[in-house]
């Protein structure tokens, strides 16, 4: 009974430093060493009785064979080993009941004290854990709570934007309106003349009517021939290619004349510039770049 | 021709014994080394081969194998032909959880001559977890080293209420409800 | 093509004696205007500067200049194996690329000497292959070296090089106006079937809004049609579709996976000594400088040679043609340049009109543009930012890449970074969940714990059956295996894995009105399972890892805290699930010799009472056809646990009386076998394990003087004394339990109580 009385005074003191939060060590429980003798045989003597059932399941165990897996299949019969060996297993597990590790007081008192040592251990770990999540918890209120400031912020500065947006609505003025599509008209003329003509310059210099031979050319040409077709520069062609998609987009194709330099013509359809009609090769249409 | 039995001989109290086969000598050293700075609660023995099956010499000597980590190196053909060589010198009955594999060189993906498939294979066929760790890191090695002893405690019966082939089933089942 | 050749070359022919500049400046006519003359007075200047310059190494610095006036003269064919010269600059540029870049000048004459075919290929090659800048690339040099592949005089894997080398210095390049100019060039160049996946890639960085045309869209339909569907076609049509969904009506693969092969890698190891070299920053966070070009400050500290051209558009002004005007007139939003980003009220009054730098990484650390993402609903954003960091994680880490291993440190920043980034956004990034699920079955457990693990509770929520196998299955592994921490640390993460997928719920309710299409499509039952399916998950492997620590404390602690979230499912965040926890988790928390978890195991199951009354009046009032109902199997485990709890806690019956199928029923046999005095009264408030320490201190404060513990004094109205001395200890939990589910048959007044049976 005393040592009972020993036990609970353990754990009472224990108790006093798991309710105060003050970094208090615990005492360190002492761990008497089991002085009465019986205790001891006791244990000897289970352990004594556990070895021999040992040993006598592996005497039964000895005149087992041995097993190996078969090549063909192995997974198979390995699984099914798995499920005999499980269900044998679970078989053990439903037949035991629980039994009691000992009656004697002292034993159940080292034990108890050393169950008493493994808590006092996980709460003091757990002690630190709770505040160090405190501590996180608390700068992560403060970065949140200074995220949503800064959204707020944000909501309000586009609500003001958007009433200032609200009220800056002009009367609508047909006049004005006129006269600022009328001035962008002009803009856009002014900006396709430019282009326009930085096209044709560049064209110009980059593309010009090819200079054949024309020594080659007049042995070639016998009188029979008609006399050679006057190629139109590739500034031509493209402006005839444009006029006629803006001009009949429902009808943009071109027939390719002879006017043309095929090798132009070439560039043109290679770089996606051009491109054929579906079913007749001599007809080109340009690439509808605007749509 | 001796072939590895799980329960051919009575366990040592508070002991624990560990296989290691690889090709790899050096890395065996290290990660035996590292397994016996950890600090733990009972004895162990740790053994090394490079190939199955173990000497016959050398069999009455020798404790009751609880684990057993075939160590393969995703660089070379020859570890995983060697380790699909050895296993078929141990008994069936060691694949009832008591035996994983330690797949080392994963992180030099450019390199490996073995399939991730075939290592995978290993496993299912097997029924053996799979453990992946680059055993060159320092950081890594400890923390391979934690993970085998926590194997070979269950597979030792250290822990009660676990037996290896319980603990072995949890890798590889999917949750069942 | 022949006559473009033959147009350019008599004119080349004559200028390339000459050793002025003017060469370029043919060349450059075809592209546009240049800032060439500047740039040749420049050059002569730097070069002065440069052999005036004092630092170490200044021989090489002569050798690197030599070998480039070289370059810039060579213009025959030369074989490398017979020029000895040739192989001596060579090799001199080489080293000093690798070692520390080269200049944008430097860059320049290389890039041309080597796109003008003049040398043979295998010199051409490795010129590229050691382009490597120290500081930025000049866009001029990009655009002349683009134009020599006009001229087509260099082969076809130089031009493929060429190419590689863009994508991969696409970041260095400090201005990219021009460069979107040329989008037509290069998307003329998709014809190619070499080079398509290449130019695919350098179109999907350059594309914007404004560059996505119907006869674009039309184009790639046909090669797409041609030869069949290519990831990297794929990669561009989907850009497309996100600009400009109403142009492209093709349907995609809504799963994205990465596209592009990686170019990179030939630069990559050299930019990565450079840098790290040069500034001692680590490469990830030098990509997420923001910006377009480095900032200034960091530019003079260690390279003085260089002087940079301004960054912000506004001194490029005089220099651009009249073209490049009136587009600016004509076009309505002037965008507002991101690097003079600086303050909060920059960002409030330029909200409407800012551009996203090309890197969308460095948005990650820039909290004022994390705003500005929150804000903007572009798909556009978050596929760029998906893709590069899809790439980024993949490249950087390190268990992936054992060479990764040194640059650890960093990688735990980028993903520290990452972490922040989807709190403040409060979603998870699919390219994260991608990286997460391709690197945790090879994960070990040990690089990046913690980072890993908090990047697993932003998981966005979604089926949890094709999370499993990659999730779970890994996962698991580790679990079973690891240290007691590991396991807490698990189940940390997942905890916070189920709060974000409930308060996901819980803004989707809110937001109902807002037709904001669910990327994920789930229903509300799809929901209610895959939260099911996690909780049941923690429940199992609680239980197991509960088995393997031997019931400690400490991991009771996180099982416990995990389930006071579960428990509260109903009335916190109004979805209709309740599950109990199993009995694994519920018996071990009861018998529990501390009474932090009784504490808490009485908590939550004061909740469940809750929950559970709230649920069935629910279903009596509405009288609707709740699409859930709970099962009377919920109902039922329930009751059992409160008789247990009771028993244990009250009656002192719960051995004999537990109907639990698993519970702590024992025979009477087997109760008397233990030889404790009075069975029938010994386990209960007074006598429990964790509350014995209380009823001692109790006892002492009652009867200072009485030296016996008596137990058996704390009853009738001591008890209550008791009790409230409990309470007082800051046993709220349990304070909360028995208030609520213990009705007394004494005159002490209940404020709610039930019966014990629900």
């Amino acid at each position: 009974m005393d040592k009972q009385d020993e036990l609970l005074k353990e754990a009472e003191k224990l108790a006093k430093h798991m309710l105060s939060y003050q970094h208090d060590l615990a005492p360190t429980i002492t761990s008497n060493i089991v002085c009465s003798t019986d205790a001891k045989e006791e244990l000897l003597d289970e352990c004594e009785e556990i070895w021999r059932q040992m040993e006598e399941c592996q005497s039964k165990l000895m005149l087992l064979g041995i097993e190996t897996l078969p090549e063909s299949d192995a997974q198979l019969s390995l699984l099914m080993m798995r499920v005999k060996a499980l269900t044998a297993e679970y078989n053990q597990w439903q037949k035991r009941s629980p039994e009691i590790i000992s009656t004697n007081p002292d034993v159940l008192v080292a034990l108890g004290k050393e169950e008493l040592q493994k808590v006092d251990h996980d709460l003091e770990m757990v002690l630190s854990t709770v505040q160090s999540k405190n501590k996180k918890l608390k700068e992560d209120m403060k970065r949140e709570q200074q995220w949503l400031d800064e959204q707020q912020q944000l909501v309000d500065a586009l609500d003001v934007t958007h009433e200032e947006m609200k009220n800056q609505v002009v009367q609508f003025s047909e006049k004005r309106a006129l006269q600022e599509l009328k001035s962008k008209m002009l803009k856009i003329r002014a900006y396709k003349e430019e282009l326009l003509s930085a096209l044709g310059e560049f064209l110009e210099e980059h593309f010009p009517l090819p200079e054949e031979d024309e020594s080659a050319k007049k042995k070639k040409k016998s009188p029979a021939e008609e006399p050679t077709v006057q190629l139109v520069t590739l500034h031509e062609i493209l402006e005839r290619l444009i006029n006629r998609l803006m001009s009949t987009p429902h009808e943009p194709y071109l027939t390719i004349s002879d006017s043309f330099w095929p090798p132009y013509v070439e560039l043109l359809l290679r770089y996606g510039i051009a491109l054929r009609h579906a079913e007749d090769p001599s007809r080109i249409r340009l690439e509808a770049f605007h749509q | 021709m001796s072939l590895v039995r799980p329960f051919d001989k009575l366990p040592t109290l508070n002991s624990a014994v560990i296989l290691l086969v690889g090709t790899d000598e050096r890395r065996q050293q290290q990660l035996a080394e590292a397994i016996l700075k950890e600090k733990k609660n009972f004895k162990i023995n740790i053994h090394v081969a490079t190939s199955l099956p173990l000497p016959a010499e050398r069999d009455h000597v020798r404790p009751r194998i609880d684990l057993i980590a075939f160590m393969i190196n995703m660089q070379s053909k020859h570890s995983l032909r060697n380790v699909e060589a050895s296993l078929s010198h141990i008994d069936a009955n060691f694949f009832l959880g008591k035996v994983c594999f330690l797949i080392t060189g994963v992180g030099r993906m450019n390199h490996c001559s073995v399939e991730m498939n075939a290592v995978r294979k290993l496993g299912n066929l097997y029924c053996s977890p799979v453990l992946f760790c680059e055993l060159d890191s320092e950081g890594i090695r400890v923390a391979t080293a934690q993970r085998l002893l926590r194997m070979l405690q269950i597979c030792a019966g250290h822990v009660p209420g676990v037996s290896a082939l319980f603990f072995s089933s949890l890798m590889k089942s999917s949750i069942d409800e | 093509m022949q006559q473009r050749e033959n147009a350019k070359n008599p004119k080349q022919t004559l200028q390339v004696r000459h050793s002025s500049f003017s060469a370029w400046q043919i060349g450059e006519r075809t592209t546009g205007p240049k800032t060439l003359d500047l740039k040749s007075a420049q050059k002569h200047e730097k070069e002065k500067q440069q052999s005036a310059s004092d630092q170490a190494g200044n021989s090489t610095q002569d050798h690197l200049e030599q070998a480039l006036t070289y370059f810039e003269r060579v213009k025959d064919y030369i074989p490398l194996k017979k020029n000895e010269v040739l192989q001596k600059h060579l090799a001199t540029v080489e080293n000093i690329a690798l070692q520390r870049g080269l200049s944008p000048e430097g860059l320049d004459v290389l890039l041309n000497v080597a796109l003008s075919g003049h040398l043979a290929d295998t010199v051409n090659s490795r010129i590229l292959k050691c382009l490597i800048p120290a500081s930025v690339i000049a866009e001029s040099s990009v655009v002349s070296a683009v134009s020599w592949l006009c001229v087509g005089k260099c082969s076809g894997s130089t031009q493929l090089l060429f190419l590689r080398w863009l994508i991969a210095m696409f970041d260095f390049i400090d201005h990219k106006e021009k460069l979107h100019a040329l989008y037509g060039f290069f998307f003329c160049s998709l014809q190619d079937e070499k080079l398509c996946p290449y130019v695919c890639h350098l179109l999907y960085l350059l594309t914007r809004r404004e560059s996505v045309k119907p006869f674009r869209v039309r184009r790639l339909v046909d090669l797409q049609a041609k030869m069949g569907m290519q990831p990297h076609l794929q990669a561009l049509l989907s850009l497309y579709k996100l600009f400009c969904p109403e142009l492209v009506s093709i349907t995609l693969p809504a799963k994205m996976k990465t596209y592009f092969k990686n170019s990179e890698s030939l630069w990559k190891a050299a930019i990565n000594t450079i840098r790290r070299r040069n500034q001692g920053t680590s490469p990830t966070s030098q990509q997420l400088i923001l910006g377009t070009c480095h900032p200034q400050s960091r530019k003079r500290k260690w390279n003085t040679q260089l002087i940079l051209p301004a960054c912000s558009t506004n001194t490029n002004n005089p220099t651009r043609s009249k073209e490049i005007n009136h587009a600016d007139i004509l076009s309505h939003s002037e965008s507002f340049p991101v690097e003079q980003l600086h303050t909060f009220s920059q960002l409030l009054q330029n909200l409407h009109r800012l551009e996203f730098p090309s890197q969308m990484g460095s948005v990650l650390r820039n909290s004022l543009l994390l705003h500005y993402i929150n804000c903007v609903k572009d798909e556009s954003i978050y596929l760029r930012l998906y893709y590069w960091m899809g790439q980024t994680l993949q490249e950087e880490c390190t268990w992936y890449k054992l060479d990764n291993q040194q640059y650890e440190e960093e990688f735990k920043d980028f993903l520290d970074i990452v972490y922040k980034t989807e709190c403040f956004l409060q979603e998870g990034f699919s390219s994260c969940e991608e990286f997460l699920y391709k690197s945790l079955p090879l994960w070990d457990g040990f690089c990046c714990r913690p980072q890993i693990l908090r990047l697993v509770s932003w998981i966005p929520l979604s089926s949890f059956s094709e999370m499993k196998p990659h999730l779970c299955e890994p996962l698991a592994q580790l679990f079973f295996t690891s240290s007691l921490y590991f396991k807490c640390s698990v189940l940390e993460s997942l905890k916070e894995l189920l709060q974000n997928w409930l308060n996901w719920h819980v803004m989707q309710l809110d937001m109902e009105s807002d037709p904001k299409i669910s990327p994920l499509n789930t229903t509300l039952s799809g929901l209610v399972n895959s939260v099911a399916e996690l909780i049941h998950f923690v429940g199992w492997i609680s239980t197991v890892a509960l088995r393997l620590e031997n019931n400690a404390t400490f991991l009771l602690y996180f099982i416990l805290d995990f389930y006071e979230t579960v428990c509260d499912v109903y009335l916190k965040y109004n979805l209709p699930l309740l599950l109990m926890p199993p009995p694994g988790v519920f018996y071990p928390a009861l018998l529990s010799m501390d009474s932090v978890s009784l504490n808490q195991l009485c908590y939550i199951m004061y909740r469940y009472r809750t929950n559970l009354v709230a649920a069935k009046e629910n279903e009596l009032i509405k009288k609707t056809i709740l699409q859930f109902k709970f099962s009377s199997q919920t109902y039922q485990e329930y009751n059992q646990y409160i008789m247990a709890m009771v028993g244990c806690l009250w009656t002192s019956s719960a051995f004999q009386k537990d109907i639990h199928p698993q519970g702590i029923r024992l025979d009477p046999e087997v109760l008397k076998k233990t030889r404790v005095q009075e069975v029938r009264n010994s386990f209960n408030i007074v006598h429990h394990p964790a509350l014995t320490g209380y009823a001692i201190l109790f006892l002492q404060q009652a009867w200072p003087k009485d030296k016996t513990l008596n137990f058996n004094l704390i009853k009738g109205r001591r008890w209550n004394w008791y009790l409230e001395y409990l309470y007082m200890q800051g046993l709220q939990g349990l304070k909360l339990f028995i208030e609520s589910s213990i009705n007394r048959v004494s005159q002490v007044s209940q404020t709610k109580s039930g019966n014990v049976q629900v």
